[in-house]
């Protein structure tokens, strides 16, 4: 998740795509968050607890992807496929999961609870909001007071919650490998955006990374 | 413009067209941010 840089300079530093083709691809982005958000609203089990979090978090990021400042600079190709991968393994936790009408009541409510916390984190991201490490203003209000990347130890959870409804060996495998890579889309993400003071006096302020108190 | 960046743009293009139909096709969506 992309943080960082009050200090930044107006104009782009080392980004690989002009301020018009940001805007592009922010525009298609927005787009498909709203288009899969309103396909999780039409699913044929109708709208459950966790179908009605998806939307949430989709209609979320579409709005975010809108209104978001550009980019002063992107994370490198290798860096950025590393940091993808918890996004796709945690998506394809959830599919394993089973028909949202069918699953456990404490596990749709989980889902619902850390969608919740994504939603809250992401917004406190606001214009700084990304998916792929870049930087942008500092964050540092909010949920971020308290840990530096909330919105990644809520969508863990989320996983949690997927796995929980349908406990499966491949969906735990799934499921484990995506917290995983959540661990290592940190350490690239901090590697990345420690290269300013800004961002590392923010290390020092707030000591844990995912868990108040733990990690 | 390169070789290299349009190749990039289609490839780009190519993977969120990609992403709409499986949602279209599978209910699946890109769900995590």
């Amino acid at each position: 998740m992309a943080v960082l840089l009050s200090s930044a300079p107006a104009e782009s530093r080392g980004a690989r795509l002009s301020r018009a083709e940001q805007r592009f691809v922010d525009v298609l982005l927005a787009l498909s968050a709203f288009h899969w958000g309103l396909r999780a609203l039409v699913r044929p089990e109708g709208l459950t607890t966790v179908s009605l979090t998806l939307v949430g978090l989709d209609l979320t990021a579409g709005l975010l992807f809108l209104f978001r400042r550009p980019a002063n600079q992107h994370a490198s190709l290798r860096d950025t496929l590393l940091c993808l991968g918890s996004v796709v393994l945690g998506g394809w936790a959830l599919a394993l999961a089973p028909d949202y009408a069918a699953w456990p009541p404490a596990a749709a409510w989980l889902f619902a609870a850390a969608g919740g916390m994504a939603v809250l984190s992401l917004s406190w991201l606001g214009r700084s909001f990304a998916v792929l490490p870049s930087l942008r203003e500092v964050v540092v209000r909010g949920p971020y007071r308290w840990v530096r990347h909330p919105a990644y130890a809520a969508e863990s959870l989320m996983v949690v919650a997927s796995v929980l409804a349908g406990p499966t060996l491949p969906a735990a495998l799934i499921g484990s490998l995506a917290i995983a890579l959540v661990v290592v889309r940190i350490f690239v993400e901090e590697r990345f955006l420690g290269q300013t003071e800004t961002y590392r006096q923010y290390q020092a302020r707030v000591a844990h990374r995912l868990v108040p108190g733990v990690w | 413009m390169s070789k290299g960046r349009v190749l990039g743009w289609v490839v780009f293009i190519a993977i969120i067209i990609g992403l709409n139909v499986a949602s279209e096709v599978f209910g699946w969506g890109w769900r995590f941010y």
